[in-house]
């Protein structure tokens, strides 16, 4: 079910409603089957997938906190290649299969496997990197092991944030889902307020940016280079809107039922350094491979050459997490390489001893900086292919004062598009909370925001970009 | 007062997505909304289905909820002739009364894509008719993928109709088959979009929308084009010369030869088996008729109709609605409107006017 259809409309008013009218004891019987419902209304048959990771989780996380010694390390790994595995067959296999075929091919044969007809199940990424969370705290002794298998599914499945995160960690989501959670009315104005703004952000803006975009890289060799470097910013904020206002809705929606979920973005345009960008960007992702691997992988405390490689090797791995495409593991190595180049720069200057200036020109200079290199990655993220990528580089390179614009939008609209990200990175600089506390601003402003989406939305049941991760 | 709110939000968003996951559940309140109070009604077919899509307030005008033929010429035609018929929204909006049509006894009709091929048990004491009618957008899908020949199944008596079921998997699904499909019914978005915000009273909310759009952004729904003059709306597939649908989509020679054999085998077939006549209407694009040099026709209807190696009896409109000092299509539909229907409906008497005093003459 997608967040910007009808029937999330329904569902979250039904949902809601009723969860708030039920005894404490039902409700997260009621949150479960609301969340089986919401998922299988994708695809109904892939629910056995998550079945199957739910129980093998369930079963491991007992088992690790029962075992001693070498037995639980075993136990770990064993639910963690469940867990890879279903990833592995449902989303890397083709994409295995195919460059193996294409690296047999220069040798004369063929790759020995089929091709598997399945489609992707929708925020695999998301709800397995989340169960394996769980294993990993249990293992830690971070969290005790969830008894209760219909709490523990909600876990997995909580439907605001069971396809597109935020990623959550058991401690933070576990003991809510068990504590009574009464009907907060200041909560429910603020959570409905970020849920509206979020929506907004979604058909006002990256629905609206989506049809420039979309027109742009689907006929690249009939652009020139500073219409595709519009585009490319364009898709900046169309991927940030879309994927931030999703969050937004899960937050939202989540905060209404009394659970808070992590935040997932803080004004990540704002960056000053890549580092930063990463403690802004899709937070939840980018904290779980620290946690997770990086930490894991010895983090910092290695020798140099190794850091870098466990560096490098992390963000390459983020890359392929978001797709099966070697322009994804392209856009992870060049974060990968941003960071190390930050790391050297750092380094460089501490040692020709140049002080760290600390004034608004720099500041605007780093952002602007770090925004165009974010864009520059972006192109990978957005491009169907490598040679597409290439492509696109090449004719930003080749950029003129003569070119001309062409976009599917007209001059009004193209402004209207900018005024927008105007506006939305003002509100983001300064933190602007928008006012709940006050019933009637609060109606009055919800009011505003939802016919504005209304009358300026795009209403066309776009997905979500980060659904097919 | 919060709980009341929330009770009556519960109680009316319970019952319309209860409806809503229901096809037949829908389709009959659809209906009741249809008969009942203005404000509760729907606009979506009111003012034609491209104002439906559109919403643009410069082209809402109400179509009349009864037809009128006052044009219809008056045929003598006995009372002799079954007619077999598939047709599209074109025709099968006049199918209502039978007292559209002279001589005819019976019709038996379907629509294309829709249902079981029609069963005809030809009664020799008739004159048997088969009708095939088509839009123009179309055309050159039914020229491709279906066979025509599968249209109908003719039997020599009605015995044999008995003994042609249905095949298993077309059967009645069972109960928990039904609730699965009822509870995931993957119309349900769509259904409660009409349900739920399709209303009289909120068209002016969706009119100031498009009207928002089109005045300040340019941009009308991507299914429908405004035409040169401002004066109609043109369904955009009948446009866009990618699509087969399109007047204005290239046709090769070889199409159009491989489309008249085709009719040609296809009249030959239906004539063996024992039909009268078999003819075809292919009903022209708006485009086609009001505005062919909006882009480079590509002459579909007078290119198969004109042919002299065509078998397959025509009633042609195409001639006639260019020279037609009155408008034969509504402004904001797809659609003919009743004066372009009557056009057709006194070629397809003239036609059965004939083929009755041939027959009698014999």
């Amino acid at each position: 079910m997608l967040f910007n259809s009808v029937q999330f409309l329904f569902f979250f008013v039904i949902v809601t409603i009723i969860y708030f009218q039920l005894p404490y004891k039902f409700r997260w019987i009621h949150l479960l089957l609301a969340s089986c419902y919401f998922y299988m209304v994708f695809f109904p048959v892939y629910i056995l997938i998550l079945g199957f990771t739910i129980v093998i989780d369930y079963f491991a996380g007992i088992y690790l906190e029962k075992l001693q010694g070498k037995n639980r390390k075993i136990f770990l790994i064993l639910s963690l290649i469940a867990n890879i595995g279903v990833l592995a067959v449902f989303k890397y296999y083709n994409f295995l299969n195919q460059n193996l075929g294409e690296l047999l091919g220069v040798f004369g044969h063929q790759s020995p496997m089929p091709v598997l007809k399945i489609l992707l199940p929708i925020g695999l990424s998301f709800h397995t990197f989340q169960a394996m969370s769980y294993t990993i705290e249990v293992y830690r002794n971070n969290v005790r092991a969830e008894r209760n298998f219909g709490l523990y599914a909600l876990y997995v499945m909580f439907y605001p944030q069971l396809v597109a995160g935020p990623i959550e960690r058991p401690q933070n989501l576990l003991p809510q889902l068990r504590r009574q959670h009464d009907f907060d009315f200041e909560e429910c104005k603020a959570g409905l307020m970020q849920m509206a703004f979020g929506f907004f952000k979604k058909v006002v803006i990256a629905d609206r940016l989506a049809i420039v975009v979309d027109d742009v890289y689907g006929n690249v060799a009939l652009q020139n280079g500073s219409t595709l470097v519009v585009a490319t910013v364009f898709y900046a904020f169309q991927i940030y809107c879309d994927f931030s206002g999703y969050s937004d809705i899960a937050i939202g929606a989540a905060r209404i039922m009394g659970i808070k979920l992590m935040t997932n973005f803080n004004a990540p345009y704002f960056s000053k350094s890549i580092a930063e960008f990463w403690k802004r960007w899709h937070i939840s992702l980018s904290t779980w491979f620290k946690d997770y691997l990086y930490i894991s992988l010895g983090g910092n405390r290695v020798s140099i050459p190794r850091w870098y490689i466990n560096l490098l090797l992390v963000f390459l791995i983020s890359g392929l997490w978001h797709g099966a495409n070697w322009t994804f593991i392209i856009w992870g190595g060049l974060h990968g390489f941003y960071m190390l180049f930050g790391i050297w720069k750092n380094q460089l200057m501490k040692w020709m001893k140049i002080p760290q200036f600390r004034g608004f020109p720099i500041k605007l200079l780093n952002i602007l900086a770090t925004f165009m290199l974010v864009c520059f990655a972006w192109i990978f993220f957005r491009a169907t292919n490598f040679s597409h990528a290439l492509q696109i580089i090449r004719k930003i390179g080749g950029i003129s004062f003569h070119d001309k614009w062409h976009f599917a939008l007209n001059g009004v609209e193209m402004w209207f598009c900018v005024l927008l990200i105007v506006l939305l990175s003002l509100k983001e600089k300064y933190y602007m909370k928008i006012q709940t506390k006050n019933t009637a601003w609060f109606f009055v402003l919800i009011g505003a925001i939802a016919f504005g989406s209304y009358l300026l939305g795009v209403f066309n049941n776009k997905q979500f970009i980060y659904f097919q991760f | 007062m919060k709980r009341l709110f929330a009770y009556i939000a519960l109680f009316v968003a319970m019952v319309l997505y209860a409806i809503s996951c229901s096809n037949n559940c829908s389709e009959r309140y659809t209906d009741a909304r249809y008969e009942g109070p203005l404000p509760f009604s729907y606009d979506k077919f009111r003012y034609g289905d491209l104002f439906g899509i559109s919403f643009l307030p410069e082209y809402k005008f109400e179509l009349a909820k009864e037809p009128s033929y006052v044009k219809k010429q008056k045929y003598n035609i006995p009372k002799e002739i079954n007619l077999y018929m598939t047709h599209d929204s074109y025709v099968g909006f006049h199918l209502g009364t039978d007292t559209n049509f002279y001589g005819i006894t019976k019709i038996i009709h379907k629509e294309w894509f829709k249902g079981e091929p029609i069963q005809a048990v030809l009664d020799s004491s008739r004159i048997n008719v088969l009708m095939f009618e088509v839009s123009e957008r179309f055309f050159r899908y039914i020229s491709d993928s279906i066979t025509l020949k599968k249209e109908v199944e003719v039997y020599k008596d009605s015995s044999q109709l008995k003994q042609h079921t249905k095949p298993m998997a077309e059967k009645e699904p069972g109960f928990l088959k039904s609730v699965w499909d009822y509870i995931f019914n993957p119309q349900t978005n769509e259904n409660l979009e009409f349900n739920a915000f399709d209303y009289h009273f909120i068209t002016p909310l969706r009119e100031l929308k498009a009207q928002l759009n089109y005045k300040l952004f340019g941009r009308i729904s991507k299914e429908v084009v405004i035409s040169n003059h401002n004066d109609h709306l043109y369904y955009a597939e009948t446009i866009d010369t990618t699509q087969k649908s399109s007047s204005f989509n290239t046709l090769t020679e070889d199409e159009v030869r491989s489309s008249i054999a085709y009719l040609n085998a296809t009249y030959k077939y239906y004539k063996a088996l024992g039909f009268d006549e078999v003819y075809m209407t292919i009903v022209p694009n708006p485009i086609s008729v009001l505005c062919p040099e909006r882009e480079k026709y590509n002459e579909l209807l007078p290119r198969i109709e004109h042919d002299s190696s065509l078998r397959m009896p025509m009633i042609r409109l195409y001639d006639i609605y260019r020279q037609s000092p009155t408008p034969v299509y509504y402004r904001s539909d797809t659609h003919w409107n009743d004066d372009g229907f009557t056009i057709w409906l006194n070629e397809f008497h003239r036609r059965l006017d004939a083929l009755v005093k041939e027959k009698r003459g014999k």
